[in-house]
């Protein structure tokens, strides 16, 4: 049994959920697991259709690994994408990422 | 909304155009002119071809991924999930009784959908397929080099396109190269099934053909795979099989109909489709040249005219959804067990999203196509397929200074998976 990590998703309205989840799987799944407004995952994780768009917050942002071409490629076409967008379908859950915290944006295109 | 005074049925000529089978030969003067027609007047309609239930054409970008949306009520799971005629609809409900066609993806709903989507979906991300590059690009090299030793003529689709796709999708597999020209064989009687020149010669040409010949060469298939499924549970393999054969849900192996339902939807689906987007967009180049000088001039365009192939060509012409329950779709009205047909490919010349959109154009961004569809049945093995052609194209087009059609081409008859099957080609070296 690993030790579960904390991932708080906060809205656009500033309302923070945190979940406590084991360290695999991936962002996405985190919130849609645990009910989490605001990530849709239209493709179900398939780094295409680009509505699990979230910004990490800054002091995490440079914690993950670059994102793949094709995810900064979808991200670049996001009309509210800013510095710190990333798609949480991308996102691998690992120990280190406990702590992690992300903003929906306002609506998943 | 906007309310729409028309007359849900769609004129009879149009209806045939978008449904029958035989109009995918002639796109240009046939299925895209019947699009735009639906597009700007009867964007939802339904259409009543002979030898065909009743169905509604949903045509437009925006109503196809408001429908893809929605996979509860349009539905995958319920019937066959692509248009056939009645009497092989008929015919597919007598051979499976109770059960499903296929145990595999296009079939199925959430949430059987979801875990047996899960079993691959990692493997088919983007970083993932990534690591398969090298092998990969020695197939595309040796590939351009045997198309290029060619002299004089070639038919890009049997010298070239065709055989390319089948290399790597059974590499990562891990079937064997001599093992091919058996699984070439077989996808084209799969998915060329209402092609006269591709069926089976021992089936009769009878209405029920295309299910006959589909279920028979489905048998082929079967029996090939669960060889190579028992092999990779004995002996594990870094190969996509490997991953599917020892895949456990809910603690248990798949059973085999979905370990098989697994091999014939990749092993088609990332076959022909790819193969018709490459000779594709190879014949848009000869009718563009202007956008070959351009990708060749500036090679980081690789990409996008990868993207604009896969929307060009659109070789999956549609896939069909089953209406769950009553409900209001604009202002029609439709009922429970009503099948849709989503046009893909008219959904990608749609001027509200693509601007002039019958031109060949490499340098459209975003290129928000549906080729790939939209929503929970996005093709899965799109990052497989987009890595593939831009390899592909890294190799050919660097060494190639012009392609000139040397006839019209000649297009698989089929109202599902359709593009080039013969193509001669003069090309000309740099």
């Amino acid at each position: 049994m690993t030790d579960k990590i904390q991932i708080t998703f906060r809205d656009p309205a500033g309302q923070e959920n945190t979940v406590s989840v084991e360290p695999r799987g991936t962002v996405m799944e985190a919130a849609v697991m645990n009910n989490v407004g605001g990530i849709i995952a239209e493709c179900g994780g398939g780094c295409s259709c680009a509505t699990c768009h979230v910004y990490v917050d800054p002091e995490w942002f440079a914690a993950l690994p670059e994102p793949d071409p094709t995810e900064s490629e979808l991200v670049e076409f996001l009309e509210d994408a800013r510095p710190c967008s990333r798609l949480s379908c991308q996102i691998q859950l690992v120990p280190e990422l406990d702590g992690l915290t992300v903003q929906t944006p306002d609506q998943q295109n | 909304m906007t309310t729409r005074t028309t007359d849900a049925r769609i004129p009879d000529d149009i209806a045939a155009a978008a449904v029958l089978p035989l109009s995918y030969t002639d796109e240009e003067n046939i299925t895209y002119p019947a699009f735009k027609w639906l597009r700007e007047n009867n964007p939802f309609g339904s259409a009543h071809v002979e030898g065909f239930d009743p169905i509604w054409l949903a045509t437009t970008h925006k109503d196809i991924i408001e429908i893809e949306r929605k996979p509860q009520i349009f539905t995958s799971g319920r019937d066959e999930p692509f248009v056939n005629d009645t009497a092989s609809s008929a015919f597919f409900t007598l051979m499976r009784g109770d059960a499903r066609t296929l145990d595999t993806l296009a079939y199925m709903d959430a949430p059987e959908h979801t875990k047996i989507k899960n079993v691959t979906s990692d493997w088919f991300l983007p970083a993932s397929v990534r690591k398969r590059e090298d092998e990969i690009r020695a197939l595309a090299k040796d590939s351009v080099e045997r198309l290029l030793a060619i002299d004089g003529t070639v038919d890009i689709v049997k010298d070239f396109t065709l055989k390319y796709p089948l290399r790597v999708i059974m590499s990562l597999f891990g079937v064997p190269p001599e093992d091919e020209p058996l699984m070439l064989a077989l996808t084209q009687e799969l998915f060329g099934t209402t092609d006269p020149e591709v069926q089976r010669e021992e089936v009769a040409l009878e209405p029920d053909v295309a299910a006959r010949m589909f279920r028979e060469a489905i048998a082929d298939f079967f029996g090939y795979f669960s060889r190579l499924s028992a092999d990779r549970r004995l002996n594990p393999r870094d190969d996509l099989s490997s991953l599917i054969a020892n895949a456990k849900v809910d603690g248990e192996y798949l059973p085999e109909s979905f370990v098989n339902g697994y091999y014939i939807a990749i092993a088609t689906a990332g076959h022909d489709t790819t193969s018709s987007t490459m000779s594709g967009a190879l014949s848009a180049f000869a009718r563009f040249p202007d956008q070959l000088d351009l990708v060749r001039s500036n090679m980081a365009l690789v990409p996008s005219v990868v993207e604009e192939a896969v929307r060009y060509v659109s070789p999956v012409k549609h896939f069909r959804r089953i209406v769950s329950e009553d409900t209001q779709f604009h202002d029609r009205d439709l009922k429970e067990g009503d099948s849709v047909m989503l046009l893909y490919p008219s959904a990608n010349r749609d001027a509200e999203v693509f601007e002039n959109p019958d031109a060949f154009d490499i340098t459209r961004r975003p290129n928000r196509h549906l080729a790939f569809g939209f929503g929970p049945h996005m093709c899965i093995g799109q990052h497989v397929a987009k890595l593939e052609m831009r390899i592909l194209l890294e190799e050919l087009l660097p060494k190639v200074k012009k392609f000139e059609l040397e006839d019209h081409g000649k297009y698989v008859a089929a109202n599902f998976l359709s593009g080039l099957k013969t193509q001669q080609m003069k090309i000309t070296k740099a």
